[in-house]
């Protein structure tokens, strides 16, 4: 039915680059957060000021990036689960 | 018994396991084009799992990360940033490249190119920049095989014989069963790569400090400079962090042998599983990769080649059995992208030259026999190449990583739909001045102003292909409906079932003529 309809009309062209439900907006949102944590100038700013600080025996910078990385994952995971 | 012959014998078992899995696959296989190539479309989550993330890291990741934290520190552990938009762009990107497979029968990247931008020019430009920036990866899968069984035999198997042994295996399974015995021996060697490292890298932070803990405290005393950036010697700016992160997302998923795993799922639903959830292999490949990398850094400092760190280590400090278990987990490693790239070069080759341009319409029986000669040449070429280093080859591989991203424009132009679509002349015109841009940037004057050059080649891509599909003619509104229509219906639509639906009620096929644009 779908693909019969795009042959017969225009079509509407509404962005694909950006979300089209509330879910998307906040899948898209969070990425987009999260990555910029794990990128310049953030991630050099965090080295920089928190950098020689340790969390469970282990570097900072190293526990925050692999954080972050986790959680990024947690967004893909939740934006296929809400069928984004 | 000698340490040799254990190590030995346990790679030699891993290849005789691969052997075996090519054989069933042979009997499982017909011959049949989208058996042969695509693995009958029909792979599910855990095999297609498993063979992305095999083919996705080669040897590199698991001999070279550990040389890139031993040179240049913690800042390596950024591959985390490259593995989570892989996901990503596998989510958004790979599931309307698969659904557009599906619905318009497309085997190759080129066929999905030259159908949108009505164009053989595009279908030629796209098939020689898959082929040529991957076909020299064969090259380095090829060395590290020979480097691998040279290392477990203690020099008494020689490098060419060891290249020469594996990659008959590689090819030979490719040969026999196709794209189904790479998936097979894929599922085998991603879960060996995996297991080994992991084993390898905590044995050894046992044995020489103690726990993983107590070679954080060692390297924090000791070498400092190794835990913050941009590194001890000024690798990671800026420029180069965003850099690697587009490079090595972007430019590995557009590179042929991982565009055509989006082919090959069974539903959008698989691929999207697939993108959430790959990031989990490929970015905690690097936790053992960085304790082997940087713990090595202080037991052997004055190591002349960083990517040996992992197997000298193994092989000073490790019983026999283990350096057996992790060297034939980077044989694994190095076969599985090895198999993959002779399979991705081989239908490209077959599909987009041999026939299109050679022989049409011929038995889908003649073309799978034409993809296993192509092969055996491969392998030829391939094994010259890695015995023999030739100077302008260390400059195309140094172009390699960057060469597949100059599809992104014309990629991007099919699969999300605008209102001023992307030419042809401007997709062409974008990838010429794009690998113009790279050479400068790479080769030239290497990653300019401290940005990779990956950042520079991609922006004058970008925007050559906006500046000339501004003033050319588009592809005809028909094409462009119905593709970027099939696009919206599936995306915002109905999704897998429409996507079945339709396929039930229009039949898949491709234009089957060179377009007529072209020859005017």
């Amino acid at each position: 039915m779908l693909f019969r309809r795009t042959s017969e009309v225009a079509l509407s062209y509404r962005s694909h680059y950006l979300p089209r439900s509330r879910s998307g907006w906040i899948a898209v949102l969070a990425f987009l957060g999260l990555m910029a944590l794990v990128q310049p100038p953030i991630v050099f700013w965090v080295d920089t000021h928190l950098g020689s600080g340790w969390v469970l025996g282990m570097p900072f910078l190293y526990v925050y990036l692999g954080a972050v990385y986790f959680l990024l994952i947690g967004v893909l995971i939740w934006a296929v689960l809400r069928a984004v | 018994m000698e340490s040799w012959v254990v190590a030995t014998g346990l790679v030699f078992l891993y290849i005789l396991v691969t052997i075996v899995l090519g054989f069933l696959a042979n009997r499982a296989m017909s011959l049949d084009l989208e058996d042969f190539f695509l693995y009958g479309r029909k792979a599910g989550f855990v095999v297609l799992y498993l063979t992305v993330v095999a083919t996705y890291h080669s040897a590199f990741a698991f001999l070279g990360s550990g040389g890139f934290f031993y040179r240049h520190g913690i800042g390596f552990w950024e591959a985390g940033t490259w593995t989570v938009l892989t996901g990503a762009i596998t989510y958004t990107l790979g599931v309307r490249i698969w659904a557009l497979g599906k619905r318009f029968s497309y085997i190759t990247p080129a066929d999905m190119l030259a159908d949108f931008y009505e164009s053989e020019a595009v279908r030629v430009v796209t098939a020689m920049v898959s082929v040529l920036f991957t076909i020299l990866y064969i090259q380095v899968q090829a060395q590290g095989l020979g480097y691998i069984i040279s290392v477990a035999s203690g020099d008494r198997i020689s490098f060419e014989m060891g290249t020469l042994l594996l990659m008959i295996v590689a090819g030979g399974y490719l040969m026999a069963g196709g794209l189904r015995a790479v998936y097979w021996t894929d599922v085998i060697q991603g879960i060996w790569m995996y297991v080994a490292v992991w084993a390898g890298a905590l044995v050894l932070s046992y044995r020489l400090f103690g726990g993983p803990l107590a070679l954080w405290k060692r390297v924090a005393a000791e070498r400092p400079d190794l835990l913050s950036l941009p590194g001890p010697e000024g690798f990671f700016t800026p420029g180069m962090w965003i850099g690697m992160s587009v490079a090595l997302s972007f430019g590995i998923i557009l590179q042929p042998h991982i565009m055509i795993r989006y082919y090959t799922a069974v539903s959008g639903r698989t691929i999207k599983w697939l993108g959430a959830t790959t990031p989990i292999f490929l970015m905690t490949l690097y936790i053992p990769a960085a304790m082997v990398g940087l713990g090595g850094a202080i037991i052997l400092p004055d190591l002349a080649i960083p990517d040996q760190i992992f197997p000298e280590l193994l092989v000073r400090y490790a019983p026999a059995w283990l350096t057996g278990l992790i060297l034939a987990g980077a044989t694994a490693a190095a076969m599985s992208t090895l198999d993959s790239i002779l399979h991705a070069n081989m239908t490209v080759l077959t599909r987009d030259v041999y026939q299109r341009y050679i022989a049409r319409d011929r038995e889908p029986a003649h073309y799978v026999w034409v993809g296993r000669g192509i092969v055996l040449g491969l392998l030829v070429i391939g094994y010259l190449l890695s015995v023999r280093t030739l100077g302008f080859l260390v400059t195309l591989v140094t172009l390699s990583g960057a060469g597949a991203l100059q599809l992104l424009p014309g990629i991007l132009g099919v699969c999300y739909p605008t209102r001023r679509p992307f030419t042809k002349a401007g997709v062409l015109a974008g990838i010429g001045v794009g690998l113009t841009v790279l050479y400068v940037t790479l080769v030239i004057v290497p990653n300019a102003l401290g940005i990779h050059g990956a950042i520079w080649s991609l922006a004058a891509n970008f925007a050559t292909c906006i500046a000339v599909s501004a003033f050319t003619k588009p592809s005809s509104r028909e094409t462009i409906v119905r593709i970027h229509g099939a696009i919206e219906d599936y995306v915002y639509g109905a999704g897998d079932a429409g996507l079945e639906e339709a396929l039930r009620s229009t039949p898949r096929s491709l234009p089957s003529t060179p377009h007529a644009a072209d020859s005017v």
